[in-house]
């Protein structure tokens, strides 16, 4: 177990550091000059170059990386162009809301997911089994942040019963009742992919066990079908579910940008969109490495929640 | 690829039936696939014949009619600006699919390369690859894809590029676990003891007997190349604003729908979904009729 985690953790850090330096790379290759960008025509050429080399980019790239990199291991991620706050600031004050975010959309996920998995695999091919398989079908197909724009166009619009924008009210009191109705629809949206594909591997998982021996047996001794479905098929067919949630971090976090842009949620996403189109270096460095550490964190974790979950699965040996 | 029928009392066909034939049979029967598949074909079609078909020029602006909703002279009403929307939809099926389809062919080609590499050759070659390949499977590619596209001017070729080097890690990590097992076989083996020279075994034995999950991927891959071209463009990161592209088309359905212009958003959405979807079902029935 120790001898896998250190392997895996290893391998964490390699990729960091390979995404960091292509990053790095690309994006001091990239035309657009930060300093124009902020300060624009007021300055004169000089005082632009005066700009640049007070901000470091005057000097070799191999230079700049390892100044960068140095910083970074002490969580130094530099100054935002935009206003010179640290972009360690900048970028924590945004984790909160994508956290809340992205681990609300998997709480809907996994309940909703399995739970019609379960449901549609208890009476395979029957008229609501096929209608699940095809609602599943169609919501993996569709772009999540257009059924977004449709929520947000029936339930904002039209119905006015939920806000299209923000994680709250802005001004005035903000109560549990005002963060949910703001949290539903960004949560659900973000959500939905993820949940086509928990039914999908729930629905298929389930049905392969179903028809195992144990399961004839445990009926056959008399459990009650829903110990047979919970205890015993359930916790057989969830093993490859709890692969899939490895998948699920990055592909969250991932959707989170669309999402957060759609509904203007204060959140790690919409900062990266923002800097992107104000190709502020040193927060786009600081989101892609950031985001890249608590992905692999995740995906860490739950390869360890597979281990618990399954006592057939023992770390280090294979390897 | 064309089905025989045999005659009435024969119970085995004189010559054996090839491969892609049997795929094919097995593939005709699969009649949800089937369906998917036309509704493809009539989407492609429809694209190359926007110019004929489209009622308007796709830039045309008609500044008395903007935001109309549907009517007989827009059938499907006009956007913001007063453009004709099934117009866009048309010309902007064009952009979309050759960017999903160039995309594609890029990811296919670059994961079947590394995927056969390092199946093949093993060593030190598969260690580096392989690792590369985890690594980078493990990262929020579209976090890097928004990060990077942010960089390079909009252009139709930046976003093929960006799409492609960014989804061939799945496809590299199948093929090679498809490789590992066939270079051990027999007939590998006689190649290689024949002095077949090692460019023409993985050309002319190894790479058709991966072709199956080459082609699965690739075709559920364009459903996947669509989406993230409609999210990159959604984001305005992607295809160029001023080219139609359904997911260009989207970017205005955000301000529109808020002003409850529901068409604006509805039909690019809509075509996207049966786009991703027919493609999807496709690529199901594929791997039905290859894999069984």
């Amino acid at each position: 177990m120790t001898g896998y985690l250190i392997a895996r953790i290893g391998q964490g850090l390699f990729v960091l550091l390979v995404v960091s330096i292509l990053a790095f790379g690309l994006l001091h290759l990239a035309p657009g000059d930060p300093a124009a960008l902020l300060y624009g025509p007021d300055l004169s050429a000089e005082e632009l170059r005066a700009v640049r080399t007070a901000w470091g980019l005057e000097d070799p790239l191999p230079v700049q990386y390892l100044r960068w990199l140095g910083r970074f291991v002490r969580l130094d991620f530099g100054r935002s162009f935009a206003d010179g706050r640290p972009v360690r600031e900048v970028i924590l004050e945004r984790v909160p809301a994508t956290l809340y975010l992205t681990a609300s959309a998997l709480a809907i996920a996994l309940v909703v997911g399995i739970t019609v998995g379960i449901v549609s695999a208890l009476r395979p091919l029957s008229r609501l089994d096929y209608a699940v398989t095809a609602v599943s079908t169609v919501l993996y197909s569709a772009p999540n942040f257009w059924l977004g724009l449709i929520l947000v166009l029936i339930f904002s619009v039209w119905l006015g019963w939920l806000p299209s924008a923000g994680m709250q009210t802005v001004r005035g009191p903000t109560s549990l009742g005002d963060r949910l109705s703001h949290l539903i629809l960004p949560a659900f949206v973000l959500s939905l992919r993820e949940m086509a594909s928990l039914i999908r591997y729930t629905r298929a998982g389930m049905l392969e066990v179903l028809g195992q021996d144990y399961i004839r047996l445990a009926r056959a001794k008399g459990l009650p079908e829903y110990r047979v479905i919970l205890d015993h098929a359930f916790r057989n067919a969830a093993l490859p579910v709890i692969t899939l949630m490895g998948l699920f971090i990055p592909r969250l976090v991932g959707g989170s940008v669309v999402v957060e842009t759609l509904f203007s949620w204060p959140g790690m996403g919409r900062l990266l969109v923002e800097a992107a189109f104000a190709r502020n270096y040193p927060v786009l460095m600081g989101e892609v490495v950031l985001v890249g550490t608590l992905v692999i964190l995740g995906s860490l974790l739950a390869d360890l929640a597979y281990g618990v979950a399954d006592p057939r699965i023992r770390y280090g040996k294979s390897r | 690829m064309k089905a025989r029928t045999l005659p009435p009392g024969s119970d085995a066909p004189l010559r054996a039936e090839s491969p892609w034939a049997r795929t094919g049979r097995a593939f005709a029967r699969h009649r949800t696939a089937l369906l998917a598949g036309l509704v493809l074909g009539v989407v492609v079609l429809l694209a190359l014949l926007a110019p004929v078909l489209a009622p308007y020029p796709p830039d045309y602006i008609d500044l008395a009619a903007r935001a109309r909703p549907p009517s007989p002279e827009h059938p499907l009403g006009t956007d913001r600006l007063g453009r004709d929307i099934a117009s866009r939809l048309l010309f902007g099926a064009r952009v979309s699919l050759f960017v999903a389809a160039a995309a594609v062919l890029l990811a296919t080609c670059l994961g079947t390369l590394v995927g056969l590499a390092a199946g093949y050759f093993g060593g030190w070659v598969d260690a580096v690859l392989s690792r590369t390949v985890d690594a980078l499977l493990s990262m929020p590619t579209f976090f890097i894809l928004v990060a990077v596209q942010s960089l390079l001017p909009p252009s139709v070729w930046n976003v093929v590029g960006i799409i492609g080097l960014t989804t061939w890690l799945g496809l590299a990590r199948i093929v090679r676990g498809q490789v590992l097992s066939l270079r051990e076989r027999e007939f590998i083996l006689a190649a290689r003891a024949l002095g077949v020279p090692t460019g023409r075994i993985i050309a002319r034995h190894l790479l058709p007997n991966v072709a199956g999950p080459v082609i699965v991927f690739a075709t559920l891959g364009v459903a996947d190349a669509v989406l993230i071209e409609a999210a990159l463009s959604f984001l305005g990161l992607g295809v160029p604003p001023f080219e139609a592209s359904w997911g260009n088309m989207l970017t205005e359905g955000q301000v529109a729908a808020l002003s409850g212009a529901w068409w604006i958003p509805l039909f690019p959405g809509l075509v996207v979904l049966i786009t991703a979807l027919a493609v999807n079902l496709v690529g199901d029935g594929l791997q039905q009729a290859l894999f069984r």
